[in-house]
């Protein structure tokens, strides 16, 4: 990009950068808006993020830096008219922070305060829509919605494309076509829309009051645990550095809240690996080459796009269930029998920074013994919330170890949320599975990073393996359109549905961006940079389950608790 | 003998076709033609006996046959003759030729003077009368010269925008890619008919334009996007094409230029919006017409993202004419700055409804000269529908022409042009034109979709008596914001009706609202006088207040104390019963 001079208030500015937008931020002021978001394509429609430029008045998220440009962004008329159109938005938006599910961290509320506007000058004919309320992940208000055009877009780069505008002109709606209900669609539940939203029009569905009545149940034993994620991420929406790494304060801070026992999901990605490892080595032995390359199947978003767009690949998905799900399969039989307590009276609760596990944890595979194996599921945002609530102040906590028998996960299970973290702790596994020996080098660089696609050869101490990593399902589309021509040919293949994996998943505080996700990413691999447990097999916690209850990867018993199977379904009658 | 029916729209509306067939029954030849702009006069009916002058006979009902007949067999005066043409053996005397009578005097007919005239998709008639000597024309020059002869020209894009043709023609002169080039027939402004009358009666022109257009920019497919809702001047376009077609002027290698050209018709599917160039790309792409901001411009990344430029149905035809005869003779009419002429359909409270065209800027003035409308009964002529302007009295001078308009912050829109008179109340008029844009907002942008919606309900709450003075003041606010920042033409232009009655009738706005009648009108009442009352009901059914109370055929009485003097029962009285009545203040 070359460097071009403008004149931004009277000052001469020079900036690489080709939108306005970000010219005019890179000198310190921020343009309002509310359709504009970083990681997506200028849709324009706002119209709060106008600027005079040359006597012209343009939308600074579309408008291309030319050199000389004179740009006023905050003239009087300019501050009128952006004042004016939010108070237009602010008149079809019902009166309703204080229930609402995003006060405080809502984008219309918090321009509404900044630009220091009250809407009651406009008064007229406001919507009166359903809320959708079909889905058991994502929920739908459109009432609230702005049309905003981002959750369209979130969607579309997902090649899923379920939400688009109905109608015209002032009845148009935000939707799925024909006024359709989202359990009528092949929504895989990613949340890729709801965490894009600037308003609460499109949320993860909130569980919060179910889980709290179930932590005051006394008859109930709940047993929480967090996903590798939450420790990165939860801090930013308690108002703390994106990247701060919480996870000792987080157990504390769950004990208080009053769940009776606390693990790391680390620990189900650590029996992950074991079994995908010995899963994906079975497959090169025998050499299956129908079911290879092996396609991860932690991601239920993936599984939910496999089994409605990708029927082809349904064969090479790997027969494990995702990290949560394992961990509470063995809490309900391992875990009980230990703490001697009858498992019916246990409730899992899984903290995720997923959405869609909340419709994954209710399939009927994911049940044993006539008990789910995990019985709520809350987002990232969920958790945030309850911490708020309770007022407990998570920084300010001394720090407590997770519970026995399984309080130890090594750093490759926590790895699992960043992409290409669960290929690269397979990998040291299965280096291990086959050479007998501890790699050389745990460290797989060329399978870390924000690049959509990454196709990589990994060298496990002599054995080449052929590695591509994918986040987001719109480059999955890409990517295994060029597995089924030939262009690319791997073995293992590890598909994450949210961009940069689970730590921007659709349940993660918002705003998530790619700059954000970087942070969260980096914290991550700074805990895998700083541990002493480096792989999974070595975890002394997980060779104890296998020893004890599992007996070997791949056993009847692994096999009962630890894997599941998947169905083809048609998009057009889910 | 041969009988022309008048079978445009106007003329199937008011019966032509039953007459054609009383004629075909009396054994007269008949041959279909489209409209000469005396709509009002439709059926319109010429008859050319032998090689005498045509005669032409207006308002005709399928019972005057007969008697016509006969006064043609002895060359007797009829009370329907019209106007006669200057084309043969000159005979009664006493009759007018129709460029002498008073709807055709100040028109200068050099885009419209076949339609009426030939069968609108008959080739050989075309060419016999000029047609396709501008294609012959540009197929012997090198393309740039034919865009530089329609820059030279001046002609200026009749949608609307007034935009330089050969400039814009000039942007993809050195495109990459090959470009599509589109005639936009979507018109969707009400009152404009404008488009409407040149496909149903002389479509060839516009067909011959989109082909001289084409050659010009190196296209190879001409696309004409045409509202659903014009199915005659479908039905024309399609049956004109395949005669074109036929005859060599459409298709491979035509008149041997090697320059191969075809045209392909879409139709809209009822947005008025698609109209807007961006938002009628994406509906020939299959998408919702919905616009898109620009840059990119169509000129550089348009239809299937390939260089596409969009012109008006008259526009074309005016290339048509510029390339026959020459830049030189179209800047013999109209100004320096808006050269040609303009067709403009007249509707509204005037008896001489139909089409005119006239040279850029006449008079407004003039116009209502030919449309026969009294200056005590004229109040306003709307130009532009509900993208356009308001022009009153004050301005029954001003030339009609773009910069002319512009400097009154007017605009010429697209040319349907709407008379009001006096019973308009300009605030019910302002509502129309603002409910329309309502309707036909596609719903992206804030200021458009809501903008638009919350000016309405403020002018229907004004038009309520419900209204206060800060409700005005909002509604103005509200009008430039949309203006000023909405994404496309439909919104940046959709304040415009409200922003001009604003600017010549705030009283009648003032007059409504509540707060303002107290302070006027104090010592005024509003009474029913009893001799006059004929017990109509007409009063009470107008009142906003329900003030009025009285029993149907008896006499009514006004509730002073609900009365707003809002002076509605007053406007509304057939025999003037209600009076203003202004009382001395008691000491």
């Amino acid at each position: 990009m070359s460097t071009k001079t403008i004149i931004v208030d009277g000052n001469e500015v020079k900036t690489d950068k080709e939108m306005l937008i970000d010219a005019i931020k890179d000198i310190g002021i921020k343009v309002p808006s509310l359709c504009h978001h970083p990681d997506l394509k200028p849709w324009a429609v706002c119209r709060l993020c106008i600027v005079d430029v040359d006597g012209k008045i343009v939308t600074s998220c579309n408008t291309q830096v030319r050199e000389g440009m004179k740009i006023l962004t905050h003239s009087e008329r300019i501050l009128d008219e952006r004042k004016m159109n939010l108070k237009l938005i602010l008149a079809n938006h019902p009166f309703a922070c204080e229930s609402c599910i995003r006060n405080g961290y809502c984008e219309l509320q918090k321009l509404a305060e900044e630009m220091n506007v009250k809407k009651e000058e406009i008064q007229g004919e406001t919507r009166n829509l359903k809320s959708d309320y079909s889905s058991l992940s994502i929920v739908r208000e459109p009432n609230k919605c702005i049309l905003c055009n981002r959750c369209v877009e979130a969607c579309d780069k997902q090649h899923i494309s379920i939400l688009e505008y109905n109608g015209r002109g002032f009845k148009t709606i935000i939707g799925p076509a024909f006024d359709n209900i989202l359990s009528n669609t092949p929504c895989v539940s990613c949340g890729q829309c709801a965490l894009h939203c600037p308003v609460a029009a499109i949320t993860e569905r909130n569980q919060t009051r179910e889980v709290m009545h179930a932590v005051n149940d006394p008859t109930k034993h709940v047993v929480v645990q967090i996903a590798p994620a939450i420790r990165v991420s939860v801090g930013e929406s308690l108002g703390l550095e994106p990247g701060t790494v919480l996870t000792e304060k987080l157990v504390t801070a769950l004990k208080m809240l009053g769940f009776d026992a606390v693990l790391d999901t680390s620990t189900g990605a650590d029996l992950t690996t074991m079994e995908e490892a010995h899963e994906f080595i079975e497959r090169l032995k025998n050499n299956e080459k129908e079911r290879l390359p092996l396609i991860t199947s932690c991601c239920p978003g993936w599984v939910n796009y496999c089994e409605f767009f990708q029927h082809d690949f349904i064969k090479n998905m790997s027969t494990c269930k995702s990290p949560h799900m394992m961990l509470g399969a063995l809490i309900k039989t391992y875990y009980a029998k230990e703490k001697n307590i009858d498992p019916k009276n246990i409730v899992v609760v899984s903290i995720m920074p997923c959405t869609a596990k909340k419709n994954e944890c209710n399939r009927v595979e994911m049940k044993n013994d006539l008990m789910r194996n995990v019985d709520y599921v809350l987002t990232t945002r969920e958790l945030a919330s309850m911490l708020k609530m309770t007022g407990i102040k998570v920084d300010q906590l001394q720090e407590s170890a997770f519970d026995n028998p399984i309080e130890t996960a090594s750093s490759a299970g926590v790895m699992f949320g960043a992409t290409g973290g669960v290929a690269e702790s397979v990998l040291r596994t299965a280096g291990f599975m086959l050479t007998g020996k501890k790699l050389k080098k745990l460290e797989f660089e060329s399978l870390r990073g924000m690049k959509g696609i990454k196709i990589a050869e990994a060298d496990l101490d002599g054995k080449k393996i052929r590695v591509a990593i994918v986040h987001g399902l719109g480059r999955t589309d890409d990517l295994l359109k060029q597995i089924k021509s030939g262009e690319v040919k791997v073995d293992l293949i590890e598909v994450m549905a949210c961009y940069g994996g689970c730590i921007g998943g659709g349940g993660q505080p918002i705003p998530t961006t790619k700059e954000l996700i970087q942070k969260r990413m980096d914290a991550i691999y700074k805990i895998d940079d700083n541990s002493e447990l480096r792989t999974s097999y070595e975890n002394p916690n997980i060779q104890s389950a296998y020893y004890k209850f599992l007996k070997e990867p791949g056993s009847d018993i692994s096999h009962k608790y630890l894997h599941t199977r998947y169905f083809t379904r048609d998009p057009y009658n889910p | 003998m041969i009988a022309n029916i008048g079978l445009a729209s106007c003329g199937i509306a008011a019966g032509a076709e039953d007459i054609q067939k009383a004629l075909h029954k009396k054994g007269i030849k008949t041959k279909t033609v489209g409209c000469i702009g005396a709509c009002h006069l439709e059926p319109i009916i010429e008859f050319k006996k032998e090689d005498y002058e045509t005669i032409i006979f207006c308002s005709v009902k399928t019972k005057d046959l007969s008697e016509i007949l006969k006064a043609l067999k002895s060359g007797k005066l009829h009370r329907k003759i019209l106007a006669k043409r200057k084309d043969g053996k000159e005979w009664y005397p006493k009759v007018k030729y129709i460029e002498d009578i008073c709807f055709y005097k100040k028109q200068q007919k050099i885009l419209s003077h076949r339609c009426g005239i030939i069968d609108p998709a008959d080739v050989d008639e075309y060419v016999k009368s000029g047609g396709y000597d501008g294609l012959q024309n540009a197929i012997k020059m090198k393309k740039e010269e034919v865009i530089a002869e329609v820059e030279k020209s001046g002609l200026r894009g009749r949608g609307g925008a007034g935009f330089s043709t050969g400039k814009k023609w000039s942007f993809v002169k050195n495109a990459k890619e090959r470009p599509f080039m589109v005639c936009n027939a979507d018109e969707g402004d009400p009152g404009a008919f404008m488009n409407r009358i040149l496909l149903e009666s002389d479509p060839l022109s516009v067909i011959e334009g989109l082909t001289i257009a084409g050659y010009a920019i190196n296209a190879r497919q001409g696309i004409i996007y045409i509202r659903s809702e014009y199915p005659l001047a479908v039905e024309r376009l399609k049956h004109a094409i395949k005669n074109a077609t036929k005859k060599g002027f459409l298709g491979n290698n035509i008149l041997n230029s090697g320059f191969s050209f075809d045209i392909e018709i879409k139709l809209g599917a009822g947005a008025f919006v698609c109209g807007e160039e961006t938002a009628l790309i994406a509906s020939l792409e299959g998408k919702t017409g919905r616009p898109h901001p620009r840059p990119p411009y169509p000129t550089d990344k348009g239809l299937l993202g390939k260089p596409t430029v969009i012109n008006n149905v008259e526009t074309l035809a005016c290339v048509s004419l510029i390339m026959a005869k020459g830049s030189g003779y179209f800047r013999k009419f109209g100004t320096e700055t808006s050269p040609g002429t303009k067709i403009f359909s007249l509707s509204g409270a005037l008896k001489k409804t139909g089409y005119i065209e006239v040279p850029f800027g006449i008079k407004l003035r003039e116009v209502l000269e030919i449309a026969d409308v009294k200056e005590d009964e004229f109040k306003v002529m709307h130009l532009g529908g509900p993208a356009g302007s308001c022009l009153p009295k004050e301005l029954l001078d001003l030339n009609l022409d773009y910069d002319s308009l512009k400097s009154v912050n007017a605009t010429l829109g697209s040319g349907s042009m709407i008379l009001l008179n006096h019973d308009q109340d300009m605030v019910e008029f302002a509502k129309n034109m603002m409910a329309f844009n309502v309707s036909e907002s596609c719903g992206k942008c804030v200021p458009c979709r809501e903008g638009t919606k919350r000016m309405l309900e403020l002018i229907e709450k004004i038009l309520r008596n419900d209204g206060k003075p800060e409700d005005l003041v909002t509604l103005e606010h509200i009008a430039s914001t949309v203006k000023d920042t909405s994404l496309c033409g439909l919104g940046q232009s959709a304040s415009n009706p409200l922003i001009s009655i604003l600017k010549y009738f705030k009283g009648e706005y003032i007059d409504k609202l509540q707060g303002a009648i107290s302070i006027a009108n104090d010592l005024a009442m509003y009474r029913i006088i009893e001799v006059k009352c004929t017990g109509c009901d007409k009063c009470s059914e107008v009142c906003p207040m329900k003030a009025i109370r009285g029993k149907k055929f008896e006499v009514h009485q006004i509730d002073e104390a609900r009365c707003i003097k809002c002076g509605r029962c007053s406007k509304i009285c057939p025999v003037k019963a209600v009076d203003l009545v202004k009382m001395e203040r008691a000491i």
